[in-house]
This record gives structure tokens, sequence and C-alpha cells, in this order.
């Protein structure tokens, strides 16, 4: 009998099932072992970096962490999600933020944190005492957000019971550096499909991705680009595989998975959707073309994973007080001085120098020089900047690696025509969130409130595959030094930048 | 061979970098001229300017922090007057952000009373408040010949007696406080955590590149 005979027949004897169950349990472990090494190490950098920046950044002093963390504290202790988006934080919580002085150091480059046993002694008199952490239910500007990265979060939160709102803290950002560490490991694997001809440039990619300090802070910290990231990573991952491997049933499920889980987690991925969905279409078309397309109960199992969630939530989210559908249609609504015009001309001076004729967005600077500047350096509530002579020496590098990513691009044209939709499913994800960012500006007169790195993190793959296409642009034989002056140059930046963030609060 | 120069080179670079960077003294706040506020005094929304008479320059200031906050900072141009003189004056570039603005001067000698700080702001990107406290006509800050509700925080700073290197301990000890488990252990974990960085990193592109 042979092996395929022997397996069908185990496969119908009484036992099969409980083969079958073995084998499903087997799988994940089998794909886990598929993975490279490379991958592996890229992620643990990535994790390291991130618990290196937790320690780093004081706690409560990440963008809206205060927020974010009253949005998990709520839903563990009570089982429900906040409902109001006022600030008034449960007493466990508010009394932390104030023995911290967190809202006079908040913005202020002047004031440090707390620098005194005196006040270490007070914090934890206060951590100490017996408060709510239940009431009143306000998660600030979180409580709009969908619930599943901190339902994620309540497992490190109930992991601290018995400890004091820090513990808890420091807890959840180790659960974030774990979502950090898998950025860079989808980032790596991104890599592999869509640039295969250069091994080693998936490392030089997924390593330059995990010492991000962008990367690196945010996921040091409690907040859903932590988990938004690592999503928007494999997004572009399988649909790099699809457009390399053709589309299977476990790639269509797959995505769809991913589609569920990035809307669920943070509104910003809604702005990855078009881009998403050009992408699937694409596959499809391309896979039946080929006579290639998954079963159509494949297609409609991938198409179920991916709205239904989705609709669960908004169906629940309908009837909640602060509805995030509300939240998505008042960011977008236009307003009598708004014209598509002046949306246009301020979203193209967002990212990018005016052009005669355009009305002044910004004065005395540019959109583009000050998400350069923000590349460079843009921590704590993003009041803590490296000087602009650093800027200044910035360009230098930036201006080779762009110029090295020219040349790589330029060599390899052929295959570009070739991937011309795949790359245009990548640019429509990216000019969604681009165009996200710039009318959300436009429609509040937000003037660059909304210009932080941290919102672009969802693109971070395709900052993976520039660095990696830089190297590869130094040619065969220069390439893998390249490759290292680009790591470490990564690893410069994220020390450099470290150092900058605890001169500024504990210096 | 090639990528292990390029690997070294490029450590070396760092290192030589961070050595640098922490046998620099920082800033200090040497004197300011009013307790910390968060109190606005009045809110810019146009190109906008005030003096304000009384202040004392303290020698070796290289750096005045303004009580301006907005969301993306416009021109600063700040002039030390001394009998209406201008005895130092500088310019910080648009694009700042937070509750302060620090603006660099070329230090003097010797300290200088009493004098007059006047700020200009201009292409202006958002409203600017500017923070400070009230006080009677008298003695509040000018625009354009009228007296504005109060004086405007003014910090002087210059750089301290301490290079980084020797605050080292001090600033371990602090990195340790306000924290779950306060104590120096975090700033030997931290130090851990970046050698780990460096070592994986390095062996990671050595590994690839073979």
């Amino acid at each position: 009998m042979s092996v395929i005979e022997r397996q069908t027949v185990a496969g119908r004897a009484p036992g099969g099932q409980t083969a079958r169950s073995a084998g499903a349990a087997r799988l994940p472990r089998r794909l886990l072992r598929r993975i490279p090494r490379a991958a592996w190490i890229c992620a643990l950098v990535a994790t390291i970096n991130a618990v290196a920046w937790s320690i780093v950044t004081p706690p409560f002093q990440a963008p809206d962490e205060p927020s974010h963390f009253a949005y998990v504290q709520h839903l563990a202790e009570t089982g429900h999600l906040p409902s109001s988006s006022k600030e008034v934080f449960a007493p466990a919580e508010a009394v932390a933020l104030e023995d911290l002085h967190q809202a006079e150091v908040r913005f202020s480059q002047e004031n440090p944190t707390i620098s005194t046993l005196a006040q270490q002694r007070l914090l934890e008199r206060g951590l100490a005492l017996p408060l709510s952490r239940s009431t009143p239910g306000d998660a600030g500007l979180a409580a709009s957000q969908p619930p599943l990265y901190y339902a994620l979060e309540t497992v490190p939160y109930e992991l601290g019971t018995g400890g004091s709102v820090l513990d808890r803290l420091e807890l959840m950002r180790l659960l974030s550096a774990l979502m950090g560490g898998a950025c860079a490991l989808l980032t790596f694997l991104f890599l592999r499909e869509a640039l295969p001809a250069a091994p080693w440039a998936w490392t030089v990619g997924g390593l330059s991705v995990a010492l991000m300090p962008s990367l690196g802070t945010m996921s040091g910290a409690v907040s859903p680009d932590a988990l938004l990231a690592p999503i928007a990573t494999a997004l572009f991952y399988l649909l790099a595989r699809g457009f390399r491997r053709g589309l299977s049933a476990a790639v269509a499920v797959a995505l769809g998975a991913t589609i569920a889980a990035g809307c669920l987690a943070k509104l910003t991925f809604l702005a990855l959707l078009p881009g998403a969905i050009f992408g699937c279409a694409v596959l499809v078309w391309r896979a039946a073309r080929a006579g290639r397309l998954p079963s159509a109960r494949s297609l409609t199992l991938a198409g179920g994973v991916a709205v239904l969630p989705a609709a669960a939530y908004g169906l629940r989210d309908a009837s909640a007080a602060q509805p995030s559908a509300n939240v998505v249609s008042g960011a977008f609504a236009l307003h009598g001085q708004h014209t598509i015009g002046g949306a246009l001309s301020y979203m193209w001076q967002l990212y990018l120098p005016r052009l005669p004729g355009m009305d002044a967005t910004f004065h005395g600077i540019n959109g583009s020089l000050l998400w350069f500047e923000a590349l460079v350096g843009q921590y704590g509530w993003i009041e803590t900047t490296f000087p602009w002579w650093v800027v200044r020496i910035a360009f230098v590098p930036a201006a080779l690696l762009g110029l090295l990513c020219v040349c790589a691009l330029v060599a390899n044209r052929g295959s570009l025509w070739a991937r011309r939709l795949e790359l245009a499913s990548y640019g429509a994800i990216s000019l969604g969130l681009l165009v996200a960012i710039g009318l959300d500006e436009y429609l509040h007169g937000a003037q660059g409130e909304y210009l932080q790195l941290r919102y672009l993190l969802p693109l971070v793959a395709l900052a993976g595959a520039g660095l990696a296409l830089a190297a590869r642009g130094a040619g065969r034989r220069w390439g893998p030094v390249a490759g290292a002056l680009i790591v470490t140059l990564m690893l410069g930046h994220d020390l450099f930048s470290q150092l900058l963030v605890i001169s500024r609060y504990y210096g | 061979m090639r990528v292990a120069i390029a690997l070294a080179a490029g450590l070396l670079t760092i290192a030589v970098g961070v050595a640098l960077t922490l046998a620099r003294r920082p800033l200090v706040l040497v004197a300011e001229n009013l307790p910390q506020t968060h109190h606005t005094l009045i809110m810019a929304r146009h190109s906008a300017g005030a003096c304000q008479a009384g202040e004392v320059l303290p020698a070796g200031t290289s750096a005045v922090r303004l009580g301006l906050t907005t969301d993306i900072g416009s021109r600063v141009g700040v002039k030390v007057l001394a009998d209406s003189r201008v005895i130092a004056e500088g310019t910080q570039r648009p694009g700042w952000r937070g509750a302060s603005v620090t603006v660099a001067l070329p230090p003097r000698p010797r300290t200088l009373a009493p004098v007059t700080v006047c700020f200009a702001l201009t292409d202006l990107n958002s409203a600017i408040r500017m923070l400070g406290l009230a006080t009677g006509a008298h003695v509040a800050a000018r625009a354009e010949g009228k007296a504005l509700p109060g004086r405007m925080h003014v910090e002087y700073l210059r750089p301290g007696p301490r290079s980084w290197w020797s605050m080292l301990s001090s600033v371990s000890w602090r990195l340790g406080l306000g924290r779950a488990a306060s104590g120096t252990w975090y700033a030997l974990l931290l130090l851990t955590l970046v050698v780990a960085l460096v070592v994986l990193s390095s062996w990671a592109v050595l590994r690839e590149s073979r």
C-alpha cells in the first residue's frame, strides 16, 4: 500500500478525525518552522528595541497613552466599552497621573519627570490607595476606537492583578512590544515575496524596520498604533504573496482575516481599505484568468471573515453613546468654507512643495520638510525633536538612500512594468492613508496637528522595502556593504533618539 | 570581509558620536523672570510681537526659552536691548512644537540689567498662545505701545557646569523614578537591551551577508 493510500484509509478510519485534528494542530507549528531564522532575529531585535523604548519613555508620556490605558482599564474592569470621550479618568489612574505630574511634563520640554525621593514616595502612596478603577468610564480620544487592541491588552492588564496602575501599564507595554516584533517579522516576509532576488536584502530591510525609533516608541507604549502597524504589514505581505504565487484559498482567507482585524484595531485602517480591496480584486481577476481561482466556498469564507466581524461591531457600535461611525462621518463632513480645490491644495502642500497659484497652507516652511523633521525625530507628545543642525545633517544620508533606491529601480525597470498592478495596489493603499490624513487635517483646520510620523506606521513595510532597495542599488558587489551601513545608520538613529528622550525627561 | 569592515566602521562612528554627545554640557536654567505658568496672556493669530522691560540677562546666557505654545510654531525673533541698543539677538525657524520655544543667543560675558526682551512672531502656521502671569499695566509686556494683560514667562539658559558623562549616575537614578518598581536597575536593564540590540543586529548582518 502506497503512502497516499495509507493516508486515505487513515482518513476514513474511525480514528481519522483525530488524525485530522492532530494535523491541524501541527499546521501552525509547520508554518512557523518555515519562517527563516533571520526573520525571527528581526522580530527579536524589534521586540528588544520596543522594550528599551518602553523604559526610556516615562509612564503616560506617549501620545494619548492615558486615554488608551483608561479604555483597557474600563473594558477589563467592567466588560463594557467606554461610554464617554471626556477625559475624566478613573481615580486610580487620575492619582497616578497627578503624582507623576503628567500634565506639567507633557508638551513642556522644560519640565522633566519626577526627580526626588519625596515625589516617588508620594506616588507610591497614591498607587497603594484602594481607588476605583471602573468609573466614570471615560476614555478620552480613544473612546471612539474599535476594541480589538484594547481587548488584547486586557490580558496583560489582568496578569497585573494585585499590582498598581504602573505595574499594569508596564505589562501592557510589553504586549505592544511583541506586536512591534511581529511587525518586523512580517516586513521580512513581505520583502521575501516582493524582492525575491537578493535574500541578504530581506535582513537589511527587516532589521532597519526593527530599529526604527518611530516603530520602537509606539511599540513601547500603550497605543493601538502598535497593533495597526503589524496588521497593515500583514496586508502588504499577503498581497505580495498573492501577486507572486497566485491567490490560494489560504491567502484569500488570511487576507479576509487581516482586513477584519484591521477594521477592529483602529479606525485609520479604513483609509487602507480601498487599496486593499483593489489589490484583492486584481488577485481574484488574475486567478480567474489563469483558471486557478480558489473554490467559491473559499472565497465566500474569505469575504465572510473580512466583513462579518466588522459588521457585527458596526451594529453594536450604532447603539453606542459615542459611535465610531459618527466619528468617521464627522471627520469627513464638509462645511461651508471647504472646497474640493481647497482640499486638494491643502493635501498637496501637506506632502509636497507648494506650486505657483496655490494659497499657502504653511508659512516659512513646507509640509514635506515638516514630515522630514518628524522622520528624523519626533518623540514624547511630539514636542521632543532634534535641533535643526541634526535635521540638516540627516539630509545627506537621506539623499544618498534616495539615490541608491532610484538606481535599484532603474536597474530593475523591466520588472516594474510587469508588476504594475501589484505596485498600483501598494500605491492605492498608501494614497488612501495620505488622503485620509490630509483631508482630516483640512476639514478640522488642524494645521499640522496630524503631521505625526506614527500615523504613517501602517506603511512601515514599504519603508523597509525602500531601504532594502537602496542596499540593492549599490550593486551586486557593494550591496551587502551598503546594507551593513544602512543597518548601522538605523542603529545610530535609534540610539541617538533614545539619548535625546533620556536627556529630555531625566536630564 | 568588506561587510565586517563596513559594520565595524559604522559601529565605531556611533561609539565616537555617543562619546562626543555625552561630553557636551547640557543647557541649564540660570534664571527665570516668573514662576512657570500655563496662564494664557494673549492668543496671536497673525504676526505679533511684544517687548518686556525690567529683565535681567545673566552672564553667559546662550538661549532664552519663551512661554509660547502652538501646534506648529512660527518664526520667532528675539532681541535683547539695553538702553535701546540691541545687545543680543537670535531667531528660531518655523516648525517647532510644544509649550515653549528656545531661541539661541550669543552669550555675553557679564550680567546685564535692566534689559528689555522683545520678540516677534512671523510666518504663523497656527494660533500661538503667550503664557505668563497677569500683572498691573505698569510692569506688563507691551505690544504696539499698549500694555498686555501681564508679563510673559522667560527662562535664561546656558551650558551647565557638568557634562552628560558626569551626570550619568544621577540620570540613571532618575530613570528609575516614577516606575512600578523604582530603582537604578532600570538603567542597567536599558544598557543590557541596547548591547543586545547592537550584538544581534551585527551578528544578523554578518550571517546573512555570507
